[in-house]
């Protein structure tokens, strides 16, 4: 125990310097993926929200259990990068949009990228802890569990708009906590 | 099947005897092992477990294997491994989470003999997963390939369902003539491959990959023969500045009207863009390139847009040449992060000299508040350009720092100094355009300084020598030019007297001496009447004398006046 805590404060220490640039750089990315997101979000409160309440579903953001430990900065960054990636793979099959909508997607696919290629460039300097030490628990696979249960549930309600507004504000929620973990990164 | 296996020797194997219904697990003395060496082997969406056969001379041995989900406490019967007399077996069609913890456990059976279990930690499928090899088509066009990747797994991959828009895929690629030269390219599942000779057959495997670590099984390889060359050549070397709020675009074609004139008069070229992301999107994008405005049938080798064309993301651009009917194909694609080549700005350097004869260079970011960010924030390397002014060797360094000092120079010698930003990684090769040049002269070094400390401290030595010598000059001059008058003889004998004086107190302090030496007292009167002034002193000499007399008084008068006498004839 007392050994896992060294490791960690030791690790801490080392890349304290380094997460200072990248928690810049990832609040500057989280004003505007939020805005993007909200962008998108607008619309449908302005809309159809009311009617879609009955469509809602608790997809059981693996929040506590990502928050539970400190991580470290390995982890923490390959967290962000897979959630990403998920948002991304999830929104890029959103294919049937209005002209308005479709631009705000383009805007928002386009953040998303670009941070997922600084995310990549860092990651590269970070060695990724093995999944192996952390077998109970890979983060990575809870992510991958939340996103499939929103794939499902897509499937499930074969693509309807109220899912679809549904799954917006889930996945809004799921960048607040993105960004959550940024901040705790950088304490 | 099984006595069909080599493995079954019947030599070293007791004869097997029929099974009674109530026999023990013991058979002539053997166990039934449980299989050695399981291992869960999984390809895309293809299941397969394998082991080794612990009890080869035992025949009609079956395997069966079980499995129990997270959180279930029944062991299910593993589809595709009931009874199998081989060593494998494929449990493809089981329907589980990929992303859920599972446990296996296999045994032997002979009958209703069984081994005892062997069990299996608990793993989750997605992790034990290797990527298959991928499907690869390809096409020639000019001097490039095309190459049209296809997702790893079936159409319909439960494996990779979640993965499909984060493979990477690492391309291997040689002419098939030689087996040496052999590049290595990462590239998306819709790509070219550049820079190739034409009429020539090159060969290429591919593989894929996900972070974080998953590699890949590489495809079988293919072949494919560049075709003859086209008359057009695509344009080349495309490049990207900014400037104020403008974009400037530029490539490099030889062949056209700009710099060979006459070969071609006609060339125009066009520009186009698509979003770098749908690059990572399996499919096809090519309907989405967009025309950049103002890059439409240019006659130059450049072209220029408003930097707000493109918001802040990442974007691929080509350019195509045309001459009339026949177009060249398209350049390689260019990618370019538009926030960064706005932001990558030259910095800013200050230099101090400082005492060592070094100089001091300070890089900082440029002022421009809005896009500091990214340019603050991303790992930038620095280029510096150092030079003496007066020649022109450079040194060129790189640095991290963005302090750092040029040691060990020529003292009092101007040295110059540029630096420009670079961003260099896998995936980034940009760099800033160069900063302001700033020059510095060093300082006196550390050799003058000395003198010049010793020369202050000679010179503070020097000024009291120096004045001595000018008085003593002042003294000669004013000896030989202006001698000092004498002061008549009568002014001169006023003057000598002060001497007097002090003789008569120096005599006051001798008096003693002189008082036992001195006995008659005849001369008095005559010295009485000289002076004065005398008489006045003698007044005063003998008060002194009353002060600290210890003899009598005729003693101490009869001395002072001794002493008169004295003084008389000596200045006779």
């Amino acid at each position: 125990m007392i050994n896992k805590h060294c490791f960690e404060i030791v690790l801490v220490l080392l890349a304290s310097s380094t997460i200072f640039s990248l928690e810049l750089k990832l609040a500057f990315f989280q004003q505007r993926v939020n805005r993007e997101s909200l962008k998108l979000l607008n619309r449908f409160q302005k809309s159809s929200i009311q009617q879609c309440l009955a469509h809602r579903k608790n997809f059981l953001l693996p929040q506590q259990s990502v928050n539970r430990h400190q991580y470290q900065k390995g982890q923490a960054l390959a967290i962000l990068h897979e959630m990403l990636q998920q948002i991304f793979n999830l929104f890029r099959a959103n294919i049937s949009l209005e002209g308005w909508e479709e631009r705000h997607m383009e805007n928002f696919l386009t953040e998303l990228h670009q941070q997922l290629e600084y995310l990549e460039v860092l990651m590269s300097l970070e060695a990724e802890p093995n999944s192996g030490i952390l077998r109970s628990d890979n983060p990575r696979l809870q992510i991958k569990r939340y996103f499939q249960r929103i794939h499902n549930y897509l499937e499930n309600q074969e693509h309807s708009s109220c899912a679809w507004t549904i799954i917006r504000g889930e996945i809004n929620q799921c960048l607040f906590f993105a960004f959550q973990l940024i901040r705790n990164l950088s304490k | 099947m099984g006595l069909a296996r080599p493995a079954a020797a019947p030599d070293d194997a007791p004869p097997p005897g029929r099974d009674a219904p109530g026999a023990a697990r013991r058979r002539g003395g053997t166990t039934l092992k449980s299989p050695q060496n399981v291992e869960v082997y999984i390809v895309d969406d293809t299941f397969i477990l394998r082991w080794n056969r612990s009890n080869p001379s035992i025949r009609n041995v079956t395997f069966s294997a079980y499995y129990q989900t997270l959180g279930n406490d029944t062991w299910l019967k593993l589809p595709g491994c009931q009874s199998v007399a081989n060593t494998t077996c494929d449990f493809s069609s089981l329907k589980l989470n990929v992303y859920d913890k599972v446990k296996l456990r296999i045994r032997a059976e002979e009958g209703n003999n069984t081994s005892p279990w062997h069990n299996i930690d608990s793993f989750t499928l997605f992790e034990k997963a290797q990527i298959g090899p991928p499907k690869v088509h390809l096409e020639a066009e000019d001097k490039t390939i095309i190459i049209n990747i296809s997702l790893p797994g079936a159409r319909d991959s439960v494996m990779w369902a979640l993965d499909s828009s984060s493979f990477t895929y690492s391309l291997d690629i040689w002419k098939n003539s030689s087996s040496g030269e052999r590049r290595t390219e990462t590239v998306y599942s819709r790509d070219k491959i550049y820079n190739l000779s034409p009429e020539t057959t090159y060969c290429l495997k591919v593989k894929a990959r996900l972070l974080p670590r998953k590699n890949g099984i590489y495809s079988p390889v293919y072949c494919i023969k560049t075709p003859v060359a086209n008359k057009l050549p695509p344009p080349e070397n495309i490049r990207l500045d900014s400037k104020n709020n403008i974009f400037v675009l530029r490539w490099d074609y030889p062949y056209g009207s700009v710099k060979w004139g006459h070969a071609r008069p006609n060339v125009t070229f066009q520009a186009q863009w698509l979003y770098a992301y749908l690059k990572k999107i399996p499919g096809d994008s090519s309907g989405k390139w967009k025309q950049i405005p103002g890059c439409k049938n240019v006659h130059t080798t450049q072209c220029v847009f408003l930097q707000n064309t493109f918001r802040k993301g990442i974007y691929l651009i080509r350019v195509q040449a045309s001459d009339g009917n026949t177009t060249s194909v398209w350049s390689k694609e260019e990618k370019f992060d538009a926030q960064l080549q706005i932001t990558l700005l030259p910095p800013v350097i200050t230099m101090k000299s400082t005492n060592d004869v070094s100089l001091r260079v300070y890089i900082s970011a440029p002022e421009e508040s809005e896009n500091k960010p990214v340019n603050q924030n991303f790992p930038l390397i620095y280029e510096i350009v150092f030079w003496e002014n007066t020649s022109n060797a450079e040194r060129k360094i790189r640095e991290k720092k963005t302090d750092f000092t040029f040691s060990k120079l020529k003292p009092l010698t101007e040295y110059c100094v540029k630096a420009r930003a670079l961003i260099e990684d896998d995936k980034w090769n940009k760099s800033s355009g160069f900063s302001d040049t700033v020059c510095e002269k060093t300082k006196p070094g550390n050799t003058s300084r000395t003198w010049l400390i010793a020369g202050i401290c000679a010179a503070i030595f020097s000024i009291p020598v120096v004045i001595y010598v000018v008085k003593l000059l002042l003294r000669c001059i004013s000896y030989v030019f202006f001698p000092s008058s004498k002061p008549p003889s009568t002014i001169d004998e006023y003057f000598s007297e002060p001497p007097l004086w002090n003789l008569l107190l120096l005599t006051s302090e001798e008096q003693t001496e002189r008082c036992f030496i001195i006995e008659n007292t005849n001369t008095i009167s005559a010295v009485e009447e000289t002076n004065q002034t005398d008489e006045d002193h003698k007044k005063y000499s003998s008060q002194t004398s009353q002060d600290s007399g210890n003899y009598s008084n005729e003693d101490e008068s009869g001395g002072s006046k001794f002493s008169e006498e004295l003084l008389q004839q000596e200045s006779e």
